[in-house]
């Protein structure tokens, strides 16, 4: 094992860059995941995050950089690396027409699973997506959020060191993310290091105990979340939500007094409304589906500046749907960051 | 072992779909029937039909009877004549499949039949083509008899005029149309016998049999089709980059995608081989059938590794495997047999999987055994190791 990995660094990532043509998806990306806590990759869909973890995951190989698991390196010792490792990918890589008994103990068997180790696996990752009812059923037959779950324990049944989770409550009903959140939770609970992927925010922030923030290919921010707030000072992000956003009023904006940035991004593609959390860590990840758009005013003095902010937009003739004031999270470090939403 | 497991999953996963079923075992089932029953006769007719004729005369008379073959306006419609010197190779030409008959007239035709003495045409047939046989039999006879009166009638007028010293053209006539007209209806006209053999090896064979080796072959070949499309829809759905990323090495991936699609094709070349029987159709050997079957589904399976390496989408993979299975169907005689193609066309066969794998299986149908099909066996193995190199090597996995 490397000097890295007995110092407590389960994956090393250096100068990691993968290109495909001209177009760097990953450019010098370097990063130390720790044995035992749950690391974050933020960032907006295209960041680079799916082709770092894929080359991570030793599904392709990188261009230039270095990446071990485990003090194994992926380049020279895939096998090893393979071994450590149980990934969830973005995509439900389960077969439709197999039940999920039959789904799981396929794949238990493609981990080298076998016999009564392999029924007590299965049995349990059943119990723990909570489907240990449903099993015998196609899973065809499931809801999206069911079929996450399947597709998590398909992922876990070898109990790897390390678990990658690629993006793993896309599209799902409010009652499975919270599920699948609890559950990473708990996995890691019981010892299991776990690299998950995120466009929201909000489950980054529930779960991580630290995060790198991705971007155009490259990390743009790394530590704990506390670390990264800091990097936001005393800025507040005060969201708008417009019905329509006249020409010009963005300008506008800007030339009020107190505010540092502002940004404007579409709310209406990103989730269905049937995704929509009551309540709980991912209630915030989850948008609308109407054509409204949400301005986002970054401002370290966000209560002097929102009537402002309000009359300018009134001014404009914009329709203010809501208003809402938060203090520093990662969105509002994304947005210090990059200028952008990370919904963009 | 988890190659074993990934190609037995792909089994469940294709008898679990019924379109899939439909497709591979029920279409293959109505063709049958409908192509044996319908197209039987049809498929017999079409075409010239190959023939061979062997003239070892030295006199006049075998020349007489063997040159309509290639100057009678009617004859020429019918057959496509080659004139060949040794009886034994236009036999074996026969037996082959590639001529529908042979002619042999024997070497003292003429003596025999100028000193009163019968002689004997030799006629190959192929029991394999009914149809053409018949006709060509008919032919053969027609010419038989014609020779015999002509033989009669030179021996009556030598007699009149010769030995009797008859002058008179018209009693001379008179006279020889009698004797012919009553050696026709005594069965007399016995100067030119006609002695046929079937050449083919064994057991003649009907559209019923020729349809169920020939759908069997192509609908296999569209097995090689799913194959394909269960390799593009793993990579597009994940599944694919997913068992890359478990310690299961590619080889093996690989080796157990190749293993479901020929276990699926030995799987519906059972049920269609069970079908047919139960419908009366010998498939000869078992030990050489399985041989035929197994070395034919290998080359399906490496076809399939090549289509999914070719074709990077599943509609593409639906154009390509349809143009080529096709195509080979085509000219491998899965539609018509070859033999009713013309001469230029017929060793395209050669180059499709449908062709040796017919060829074989009518072989085995007549009675081959083992032995007899090893040379197509190990051009269907040729084939399979092409198409799977090819398609191993340009196979893209994420």
């Amino acid at each position: 094992m490397s000097d890295a990995a007995r110092g407590g660094d389960l994956v090393v990532v250096t100068d990691l860059a993968k290109r495909f043509g001209d177009n760097a998806a990953v450019d010098g990306v370097s990063f130390e995941i720790r044995e035992g806590e749950v690391f974050g990759l933020l960032g907006p869909n295209g960041a680079g995050k799916t082709t770092t973890i894929s080359m991570i995951s030793c599904l392709i190989a990188p261009s230039a950089g270095t990446i071990t698991v485990g003090g194994y390196s992926v380049a020279t010792d895939a096998a090893k690396v393979k071994n450590a490792l149980g990934v969830v990918p973005q995509e439900i890589a389960l077969y439709p027409t197999l039940t999920a008994l039959e789904n799981l103990r396929f794949w238990g068997r493609m981990y080298g699973l076998s016999g009564t180790l392999l029924d007590e696996r299965v049995t349990e990752a059943l119990e723990l997506a909570g489907l240990a009812d449903r099993a015998k059923e196609r899973v065809e037959t499931y809801s999206g959020g069911m079929k996450r779950r399947i597709n998590i324990a398909a992922g876990i049944m070898h109990r790897p060191r390390l678990l990658i989770m690629d993006e793993p409550t896309v599209g799902i009903d409010p009652q499975s993310r919270n599920h699948i959140l609890e559950t990473v939770k708990e996995l890691n609970h019981r010892g299991m290091t776990v690299l998950y992927t995120s466009h929201y925010m909000e489950e980054v922030e529930f779960l991580c105990d630290r995060v790198g923030i991705m971007d155009h290919g490259r990390i743009i921010a790394l530590g704990t979340l506390d670390e990264l707030k800091r990097l936001v000072g005393d800025e507040n992000v005060i969201s708008v939500r417009v019905a329509d956003v006249p020409e010009g009023v963005l300008d506008a904006l800007r030339a009020v007094a107190g505010v540092d940035s502002v940004t404007c991004s579409a709310e209406g593609a990103e989730a269905a409304a049937e995704d929509a959390p009551a309540e709980g860590p991912a209630a915030d990840a989850v948008t609308t589906t109407d054509d409204s758009r949400v301005i986002q005013v970054l401002s370290r003095d966000s209560g002097a500046v929102i009537a402002d902010v309000v009359a300018v937009l009134g001014r404009a003739g914009a329709r203010v749907l809501s208003v809402d004031v938060r203090e520093p999270n990662l969105e509002s470090v994304f947005l210090h960051l990059t200028g952008k939403s990370l919904r963009d | 072992m988890r190659w074993f497991h990934i190609g037995m999953r792909d089994l469940k996963i294709t008898v679990r779909d019924r379109a899939s079923l439909g497709i591979l075992l029920v279409m293959p089932m109505v063709l049958i029937i409908i192509l044996s029953s319908a197209l039987g006769n049809l498929a017999s007719n079409l075409g010239k039909t190959p023939v061979a004729i062997v003239n070892l005369d030295k006199g006049s008379v075998g020349a007489q009877i063997t040159d309509g073959f290639f100057t009678d306006g009617q004859l020429s419609e019918l057959f496509l004549a080659s004139r060949m010197h040794d009886p034994e190779a236009a036999r074996a030409l026969v037996a082959n499949g590639d001529l529908a008959g042979a002619l042999v007239v024997p070497a003292d035709f003429s003596r025999r039949l100028n000193t009163g003495r019968p002689s004997v045409l030799t006629l190959y047939t192929d029991p394999g083509r009914q149809i053409a046989g018949t006709v060509f039999r008919s032919v053969a006879e027609s010419l038989s008899t014609r020779v015999s009166a002509a033989s009669i009638a030179a021996r009556t007028s030598a007699y009149y005029v010769t030995r009797l010293r008859v002058k008179d053209p018209t009693f001379v006539g008179r006279v020889i149309g009698e004797a012919v007209r009553s050696a026709t209806e005594t069965g007399a006209l016995t100067a030119v016998g006609l002695k046929e053999t079937t050449a083919a090896k064994g057991e003649e064979l009907s559209q019923l049999s020729y349809y169920s080796g020939a759908m069997s072959v192509m609908f296999l070949m569209f097995g090689s089709m799913f194959g394909a499309f269960s390799l593009v829809r793993e990579r597009d759905n994940w599944t694919l980059p997913r068992m890359l990323m478990t310690p299961t090495p590619r080889a093996e991936v690989l080796g157990g995608k190749m293993l479901g699609v020929f276990l699926i094709g030995m799987c519906q070349f059972a049920v269609l081989v069970a079908f047919t029987s139960v419908l009366g159709v010998k498939w000869g050997d078992p030990l050489a059938t399985v041989l035929v079957a197994a070395s034919t589904v290998g080359a399906a399976t490496g076809l399939a590794v090549f289509i999914a390496a070719i074709a990077k989408t599943v509609r593409a993979v639906s154009g390509l495997a349809q143009m080529l299975i096709q195509f080979m169907a085509a000219v491998g005689g899965s539609f018509v047999p070859v033999s009713v193609f013309p001469a230029w066309m017929q060793p395209l066969h050669y180059a499709s999987v449908n062709g040796w794998a017919i060829d074989a299986i009518l072989s085995t149908m007549r009675g081959g055994n083992t032995l007899a099909v090893l040379p197509n066996v190990a051009a269907l193995l040729g084939m399979a190791a092409l198409f799977f190199t090819i398609g191993a090597w340009r196979l893209r996995w994420e």
